[in-house]
């Protein structure tokens, strides 16, 4: 086979380009909301630098995202409103308004529905993520904080911060079908990717609940000094929580249910993800203004990451860019 | 008067553990002291001395409840605040305390750290404060509970701190 010459820079061009739509499609980005400057980190997780900043409204905290929509979605509780990412160009498109309080901010896994909880009107919101119109609401009392949807969309689950309890709500109706009660002021919540896992992370017990989503059966076991949030490994052999007094993370080997081993990461841990691609666990460092990285193979944390003023990423803020 | 409104302040002020506003308040003082971090974990282990070093602080009183451990600071300005002291950690050279009441803020646990260097005898000493505002709701918030007042109280009363430990250190050869 021969080339023309003057194809050649063409079908190197033609190459390039196809390459470079295969590394865009293995982006992992960390959206990292700053209360305290009003602004989004975004970091390339590979690359573990932030390419983007962008700023929103008053005091950023809760962060959802769906690659598929190519959306992040950031509640600013000082603002009363959402804003609305779009991830290509990393710019806000919209606000969406929400009276009162909204912090905690989950996607459904199916990318229909928006889960936003007003933790001051004890009340939480479906919100289609495409329209923005509020769908549905709900009285959940009381204090309503994290919130996630099981994987199979079928399932909302809300710490009610201020009634020490886990409540499970039906997506379709939102309706309150169980009330589980857990340790004191229960504040971040994980599911396991296969959902048979519920995990609650009790603030002033000093505690994370690991819940059996069909029997409801609970084990309760101590972590460290005022715990904030947690993520399971996808394989869910491993549960990480921040420890916000402490300055580290608790590692959980949840086969035997016992904290393995805790590190030093930075001043007041807070939001904390699982980056699956990379198998890296990113954790925001509310008291330092940096994100500490974790290797997820070996346990130890291998960078620190410079962004915005006291970060929270409250939720499931990595996103895998398509 | 001034003697009676701060009463009611101090009343009122009495730091709910479970209600708190969404924002969390940050002030991180830190201070290098040329002096060797054992000489300055002594004196701020010493939680009963605070007057020691803390310039604004009249006397400090403890009291033992069942674990717990509480001091009193009486300031000055004549006004009382309390703190539980949660933690003192001598291999960390760290000591956590919990506000309990005195101030217009909420869910607030301080800590002070002594670490050795950045150079040989010289010691940091970190003193860290997260709080919240003392109105835990949306606003209109009244006047005296926002978060410009909660930082206000906190720099106010803790930010010299740490200037007069370095003096009074130094000083004392």
């Amino acid at each position: 086979m021969h080339f023309h010459r003057r194809l050649l820079p063409i079908i190197l061009l033609v190459t390039s380009s196809l390459l470079n739509a295969c590394t865009q499609q293995s982006v992992t980005l960390a959206y990292i909301s700053n209360q305290g400057d009003n602004t989004i980190s975004v970091i390339d997780t590979k690359q573990q630098k932030v390419i983007d900043t962008i700023p929103v409204d008053k005091a950023p905290v809760g962060i959802a995202g769906s690659a598929t929509l190519q959306r992040v979605f950031v509640t600013n509780v000082d603002s009363q409103n959402i804003s609305v990412i779009d991830t290509n160009s990393n710019k806000v498109i919209h606000a969406i308004p929400v009276e009162g309080s909204a912090v905690g901010i989950a996607m459904a896994p199916n990318d229909k529905t928006l889960y936003v909880a007003d933790w001051y009107s004890n009340r939480v919101l479906a919100i289609n993520p495409k329209t923005y119109a509020i769908l549905n609401q709900a009285t959940v009392e009381q204090a309503p904080a994290g919130i996630v949807v099981s994987p199979d969309s079928l399932r909302l689950y809300v710490a009610a911060r201020d009634s020490n309890e886990i409540v499970v709500l039906s997506t379709n109706d939102l309706n309150i079908q169980y009330r589980i009660p857990v340790g004191e002021h229960p504040f971040g919540i994980h599911v396991s990717a296969d959902g048979n896992t519920l995990y609650s992370v009790n603030v002033y017990a000093n505690t994370v609940s690991i819940i059996d989503t069909q029997s409801w059966e609970q084990t309760v076991i101590n972590v460290g000094d005022h715990p904030y949030c947690a993520v399971a490994s996808p394989d869910n052999k491993t549960l990480y929580v921040t420890n916000t007094l402490d300055e580290s993370v608790s590692i959980v080997d949840l086969a035997s249910q016992k904290v393995t081993a805790t590190i030093d990461v930075g001043e007041t841990p807070e939001g904390i993800s699982y980056d699956a691609i990379n198998h890296r666990v990113l954790v925001a460092n509310w008291g330092e203004n940096n994100v500490s990285v974790i290797d997820a193979t070996t346990n130890k944390m291998i960078n620190r990451i410079t962004v915005g003023d006291k970060p929270r990423a409250f939720g499931q803020f990595i996103l895998n860019k398509k | 008067m001034k003697k009676f409104l701060a009463l009611i302040a101090m009343a009122v002020f009495s730091a709910s553990a479970v209600a708190h506003g969404p924002t969390p308040q940050k002030v991180d003082d830190r201070i290098v002291i040329k002096a060797e971090p054992a000489k300055v974990w002594a004196m701020v282990k010493d939680f009963g001395k605070a007057e020691a070093w803390m310039p604004n602080v009249a006397n400090t009183t403890t009291e033992k409840k069942g674990a717990e451990t509480l001091r009193t600071l009486t300031l000055k300005s004549g006004g009382k605040l309390v703190e539980r002291v949660k933690d003192v950690d001598d291999a960390d050279m760290k000591i956590k305390f919990e506000f309990v009441s005195g101030g217009p803020v909420a869910n607030y646990s301080p800590y002070i750290s002594v670490s050795p260097g950045p150079n040989a005898g010289e010691s940091s000493v970190r003193y860290f404060h997260r709080f919240y505002r003392f109105y835990p709701n949306n606003p209109p918030i009244p006047e005296g509970q926002d978060d410009a007042s909660a930082v206000k109280f906190v720099k106010d009363t803790y930010t010299p701190a740490l200037e007069s430990l370095k003096k009074v250190i130094e000083n004392s050869k």
